[in-house]
């Protein structure tokens, strides 16, 4: 198996289990999925709470999954000021290359 | 030139110094608002260590109080904490959950986002009228902290955090 098809199962099962936990999360951007050693999501999720900025929480590899991550959540009205840069991505992080999983993707 | 390892060292430092500063004051009969306000410049600076290794811009983080929730949020999804905190593997995020309203409490004690509410920081105008110190205020918070079971977890939750946050969290 590919190092970039492990990624690949790693994060989507993440995901997978994200939308399964959180009832309220709308949609999973991953940004950056070919880098094979990081993985990096913006989690919109109406539950969480505003901060005007994008809190990237950094997640260290460890047995069960081997990449570092980093998962930021934030509200509907962030994404849409992400869209229209009103409000910055952390640095290094772009939209130029991303996935969007929504629940209606990931439970098909 | 600095790294964020640098800087995650130093806010750790500090968020540690904060929650010793906090022990310190439960020893004596000290005004609530003295140990709320180094409990929650813990939390920040507990939270912060861990978003300066997400890519987060320096001047984001020091011009927001806003972290602990979310670093408590971010906590609920990190499976490497079920077992130094004694927890099975599927109420993780659940348990989490149970903790954020009073995490949230702690976030709001910083003055800037209390805006007119309590604080443990600055004299505020309640809403007959009074101007209260914090010195003279009761603040719940403390007594739900200390004698209620979400309060317990979340502060031997905070102690482990911070005394084991590089085996935990990097």
């Amino acid at each position: 198996m590919s190092q970039n098809h492990n990624v690949i199962s790693v994060a989507e099962n993440l995901i997978q289990e994200h939308f399964d936990l959180e009832p309220n999360l709308e949609k999973v951007i991953w940004i950056n999925p070919d880098k094979t050693t990081e993985i990096r999501l913006l989690e919109i999720n109406s539950d969480t709470i505003t901060t005007g900025m994008v809190q990237s929480f950094y997640f260290a590899p460890w047995e069960e999954i081997p990449y570092a991550m980093k998962i930021a959540e934030i509200t509907p009205e962030e994404w849409q000021k992400i869209l229209q840069s009103e409000i910055p991505l952390p640095r290094g992080w772009t939209l130029e290359n991303h996935k969007v999983y929504s629940r209606e993707l990931v439970t098909a | 030139m600095s790294t964020w390892q640098n800087w995650q060292a130093a806010f750790l430092k500090q968020a540690r110094s904060d929650w010793e500063a906090y022990q310190k004051t439960t020893e004596f009969d000290w005004p609530y608002c003295h140990r709320l306000h180094y409990l929650q410049m813990a939390t920040e600076k507990l939270s912060k260590a861990l978003l300066i290794a997400g890519d987060l811009e320096l001047e984001n983080l020091t011009g927001s109080h806003s972290a602990f929730v979310n670093f408590i949020r971010a906590a609920g999804k990190n499976r490497k904490l079920q077992k130094p905190l004694g927890l099975k593997r599927s109420p993780l995020q659940a348990h989490f959950k149970k903790l954020l309203p009073l995490a949230r409490e702690i976030e709001l004690l910083a003055p800037a986002l209390a805006k007119s509410s309590p604080n443990p920081e600055y004299p505020w105008e309640d809403p007959a009228g009074n101007v209260l110190a914090p010195t003279e205020y009761s603040f719940p918070l403390m007594k739900q902290l200390q004698k209620t079971p979400q309060g317990i977890q979340l502060l031997r939750h905070i102690e482990i955090f911070l005394k084991r946050f590089e085996e935990l969290f990097m």
